[in-house]
């Protein structure tokens, strides 16, 4: 996780915009993946990460400063994502809709590039088959090596909670795995069985 | 067969005891249930791992920088509304207060006429207190602090009030009867 000079909150906390727009700069990434990797769609994201940054500017002055900056900005992040999540429910998001994808040091062949954008279904339909909490929990272990103790603070619950929670998370994605494997199997075979023009 | 303790240690990311772990490869060169299980979240996991961070499209400092200045406006014109809110209420007020004046000034003219010129001589009373009061406490040594005067000015301007208060009472009351 970036680390950004205490100074540089400290200014912005005194209402310094320039200062905020550098925290900006260093942490739209992190914050943009958590709501990607919460919502599953890149223009949620976008307003749900530009949202965070908002809320973050307007209450900055209640920042304590002896929490990690990043833990605060992605607790609000998280919760904004998670409130957004109930509220939509029922609604369909597209999964073909891709996130801006660094272009790699290395220029990848067409079947590089295919693997990366499959890996981005993939995880954002496993995720996908979790709940709002439960959701957080995994993007917050494994992108931002939250701990249990971390976890449970910023969803308001117990550490063993968490647990559980990852616990059946985990089983879940699990399933979603084999059931995409066992997917792709089948199409795979269809494309071999099928005659060719 | 009871697959539970296996499920549970296969996907706790904790440190097994060696016989825990002893168990588990046991059951697993048994089971296929949780060998499938075991492969796919190992396959899983290792895509979460290997999975960087998604970013943004470019630009998006510039975008935010829009937002910000799209909520000040949205701010500003908020804070107007309730200006303008508290002014026509304020407006309100005063022609329920004095328009009831009005109608009473069209029944009967020189009452009405005589209780304000009462009321004028109040005010006017009321600001030669304040003067004298404001007077004495000139000449009090700048050793009362400014909280003191500030706590007198208050509770000047309160009985004020309240004197005000109950004088519009009572010559409402005699007008009543
Ligand atoms: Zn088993």
């Amino acid at each position: 996780m970036i680390q950004i000079e205490p100074d540089l909150i400290l200014q912005a906390q005194k209402g310094n915009s320039e200062a905020f727009t550098t925290i900006v700069e260093a942490y739209q990434r992190p914050v943009f993946n958590l709501c990607y990797r919460m919502l599953g769609d890149p223009d949620e994201a976008e307003d749900a990460a530009q949202e965070t940054f908002l809320r973050a500017y307007n209450k900055l002055r209640g920042y304590d400063p002896t929490r990690a900056f990043s833990t605060w900005l992605l607790s609000i992040a998280a919760h904004y994502c998670i409130d957004q999540l109930r509220k939509r429910r029922l609604t369909l998001v597209s999964m073909d809709a891709m996130p801006y994808l660094d272009p790699p040091d290395t220029n990848p062949g067409p079947e590089a590039a295919f693997h990366i954008k499959e890996d981005q279904r993939r995880i954002q339909v496993m995720l996908k088959a979790l709940g709002p909490q439960d959701r957080a929990a995994v993007v917050l272990y494994y992108w931002y090596d939250f701990s249990y103790e971390e976890i449970a603070q910023q969803l308001e619950t117990t550490v063993s909670a968490v647990k559980s929670r990852l616990h059946r998370a985990r089983l879940s994605l699990a399933q979603t795995w084999s059931e995409q494997e066992s997917q792709r199997l089948t199409t795979e075979g269809k494309r071999h069985e099928s005659p060719a023009f | 067969m009871n697959h539970q303790p296996f499920k549970d240690w296969l996907l706790s990311e904790e440190p097994l005891e060696a016989q825990q772990s002893q168990a588990l490869q046991q059951h697993l060169r048994e089971c296929a249930d949780c060998r499938q299980v075991e492969n796919a979240w190992a396959d899983a996991s290792a895509l979460l791992r290997r999975t960087p961070y998604a970013a943004p499209a470019p630009g998006f400092t510039d975008r935010w920088q829009q937002r910000l200045a799209a909520q000040r406006v949205q701010a500003q014109r908020k804070q107007a509304w309730v200006a303008i809110a508290v002014t026509a209420g304020i407006a309100f007020v005063l022609i329920v207060l004095f328009g009831t004046h009005v109608l009473d000034l069209l029944a009967s003219p020189a009452s009405l006429l005589l209780a304000w010129i009462a009321r004028l001589a109040s005010l006017l009373s009321v600001y030669g207190i304040l003067q004298e009061v404001f007077s004495v406490l000139g000449r009090v040594p700048p050793m009362v602090p400014a909280i003191a005067l500030f706590f007198a000015v208050g509770f000047v301007c309160f009985l004020s009030v309240a004197w005000l208060a109950t004088y519009r009472q009572l010559t409402t009351a005699r007008r009543v009867v």
